[in-house]
């Protein structure tokens, strides 16, 4: 099929369509999930860092080796390692949603570093000055790590999301679907390059969209310097 | 500009400036210095830090009272023990041994909650400022209320009250990168006042300024203190801060206090020798060495005399060339304020028969005059003042901003500046 062929191919079309859905769906989703398990991790280990609020070497050299080993698997092998767990989450290691739990535990460690290293750019003058007023643990946490470190942690979830894109990809392995399956059964497996290409284009729009957007935010959050 | 640019700018501005700053300096004592019980009582405060294998001792046996209502301000070399100090007033470095009461409430005894409560009635500025970059100037203000579970209409008026008393109404939605230094350190004072506390620390709050901020920034301190009977405890490595704005002051040296007493003793008399390090700059740099060179002939003595208090008020000198067959040739003189006493120093050459010149000695001294006769001049002042800092890197600029408290000004430019004052 030619390029012209395809464009006028409703087929295609309606496959392009539902493939765009399925990797937003498993990119946004495993992120925001991602966010909200790794977030808390992170402040974890910004503060149990030796010298900070709730200094713990033990804590931090064990949290620290967790996350450190759940960054360096590769994905597709985790994918696959963790089905049982999978199957327990969501009944079916088949499908978006099954794709969803791996892309999530992916994330997590990911999410978690680029917290702690946002959190630590807070000057430290600033978490004193809090505790000067009186502010307590949580107050700190809340009120003024993580909202001083608003900027880095919007650019952190933005790099996570186009992380992800790419690992939805592989996704394609148990049948989770979305663009890079697309790409891999139409183009690769049944010679239609058209295919391939057409579903790049949409990928690297997908992409720049993502990565605009946090730009803008990042801009709009940033009132340092 | 370099921190050493900057504190002989600060003297320089000082001294061209002689009259409408130095009559702002209190004369009153403390409104409320009466009231009995100190505010802030530290008795046998110890503190030491763990510094690549040896314990280094910060403090050591620190013991003084802030009475209501007064500026206590504590001086002393980088290093001394200053920052450790205040910081330990609210427990942001918890001391080794030894009592603090504030307001009469044992702080050194609390924890968790108790401890938050009670740093509510303890505002403390730095010198960073460290305003959130998030928040805007009022919500930054805001801050210390919200996180005492104010309601938003009560925390509403009382930034908006806040930001008039500081001047930067204006400013409300402003972000603090939008702000200049000295307005920084503004939103910072109100944000330190806003939970109505009763002492306020301040951590070299005048330290990252320019000479001109530094002393609008202390003129709002001032008023603070006077209008709202706020007492203050400061630590600054600036003489012209404590001078400008204090009561007492104390002398850390090697985590000692070594001196306590009001501005006006200290800065005339200082005792320890750490004070007369600190102070030597300050204010025995009022001789040209030209001057002191000068081969002087027989029957001439070169004398400084030092007046304060209401010594200074009287016309002793001219008495003396009345009484005495002595001739007094003033070659140098500056007059000022210390801590709202008045402060007069003159070098003057007494001519005339010698036992007369020694009489004549001997009457300012009975008068209550310090008399110091002068010849040789003091070694290693001038060339010490080349010392600019310019292109060192931070450590080095920090020492040679030391070496600058001890050394002259640029000697032509004080010499002019103190003529003046002294003909005022």
């Amino acid at each position: 099929m030619g390029l012209g062929e395809l464009i006028r191919s409703p087929y295609l079309w309606e496959q392009l369509r539902q493939a765009s859905g399925e990797t937003l769906a498993m990119t946004f989703i495993s992120l925001a999930l991602a966010e909200v398990i790794g977030i808390p991790i992170g402040v974890w280990l910004t503060l149990s860092r030796p010298g900070h609020l709730r200094a713990h070497p033990a804590v931090y050299q064990v949290l620290g080796t967790i996350v450190n080993v759940g960054r360096s698997l590769p994905f597709i092998i985790l994918m696959v390692a963790i089905i049982p767990f999978t199957r327990w989450v969501v009944g079916t290691s088949i499908g978006t949603w099954a794709a969803i739990v791996p892309l999530t535990v992916a994330a997590i460690p990911f999410v978690a570093r680029l917290v702690e290293t946002s959190l630590n750019e807070v000057e430290w003058g600033v978490i004193e000055a809090a505790q000067a007023m009186g502010a307590s643990l949580l107050q700190i946490v809340w009120r003024v790590l993580l909202r001083e470190a608003r900027p880095g942690l919007v650019a952190g979830a933005t790099i996570t999301a186009i992380n992800l894109i790419g690992y939805s990809a592989m996704a394609g392995a148990i049948g989770g679907g979305g663009l890079g399956d697309l790409a891999i059964r139409y183009g690769y497996q049944r010679f239609q390059p058209a295919v391939m290409l057409v579903t790049l284009v949409v990928l690297v729009v997908v992409v720049q969209g993502i990565q605009f957007t946090g730009d803008v935010l990042v801009r709009r959050l940033d009132h340092r310097g | 500009m370099t921190s050493t640019q900057r504190s002989f700018l600060l003297s320089q501005t000082r001294d061209w400036t002689p009259l409408e700053v130095v009559e702002i300096a209190t004369e009153v004592v403390p409104a409320a210095a009466s009231s009995g019980r100190p505010i802030i009582e530290v008795e046998h405060l110890r503190k030491s830090f763990r510094q690549a294998d040896q314990q280094v001792v910060a403090l050591d046996d620190i013991s003084f009272q802030v009475e209501p209502g007064e500026i206590f301000g504590v001086m002393g070399l980088s290093g001394a023990g200053k920052s450790t100090l205040i910081r330990c007033i609210n427990l942001l470095e918890r001391p080794d041994g030894g009592v603090i009461r504030v307001a009469g409430e044992e702080i050194t005894r609390l924890r968790g909650p108790a401890l938050m409560a009670a740093r509510r009635r303890i505002g403390m500025i730095f010198q960073q400022f460290n305003l959130m970059a998030s928040r805007t100037v009022a919500a930054n203000v805001a801050f210390p209320l919200e996180i005492a579970g104010w309601p938003r209409s009560r925390i509403r008026q009382r930034v908006a009250t806040l930001l008039e008393l500081v001047g930067l109404s204006d400013r409300a939605n402003a972000y603090p990168n939008q702000l200049s230094g000295g307005q920084k350190q503004r939103v910072g004072i109100a944000r330190a006042l806003a939970p109505e506390p009763v002492v306020l620390l301040s951590d070299e709050a005048t330290s990252a300024l320019d000479p001109e901020t530094t002393l609008s920034v202390l003129g709002l301190l001032r008023r603070i203190n006077r209008e709202m009977g706020l007492t203050i405890l400061m630590i600054t490595h600036e003489m012209q801060v404590i001078r400008e704005v204090c009561h007492r002051v104390g002398v850390i040296d090697h985590g000692r206090l070594v001196e306590v007493g009001p501005v006006s003793q200290v800065f005339s008399r200082p005792q320890s020798p750490m004070a007369r390090r600190l102070l030597r700059a300050h204010l025995s740099n009022d001789v040209p060495a030209d001057l002191l060179a000068r081969p002087r002939s027989d029957g001439r003595q070169l004398v400084r005399l030092t007046f304060l208090g209401e010594v200074a008020e009287q016309p002793i000198v001219a008495q003396l060339v009345r009484e005495l067959p002595v001739l007094v040739n003033v070659l140098y003189g500056r007059i000022d304020r210390l801590g709202g006493q008045p402060w007069g120093r003159l070098v003057v050459e007494l001519s005339g028969p010698p036992a007369a010149v020694a009489s004549a000695c001997a009457r300012l001294r009975r008068e209550g005059v310090e008399v110091e006769e002068l010849g040789v001049p003091e070694p290693a002042t001038i060339q010490q003042a080349g010392a600019n800092g310019l292109g060192k890197d931070r450590d080095e600029q920090d020492e040679a901003n030391e070496q600058s408290q001890l050394a002259e000004p640029v000697p032509g430019v004080a010499a002019r500046a103190d003529v003046r004052g002294g003909a005022a």
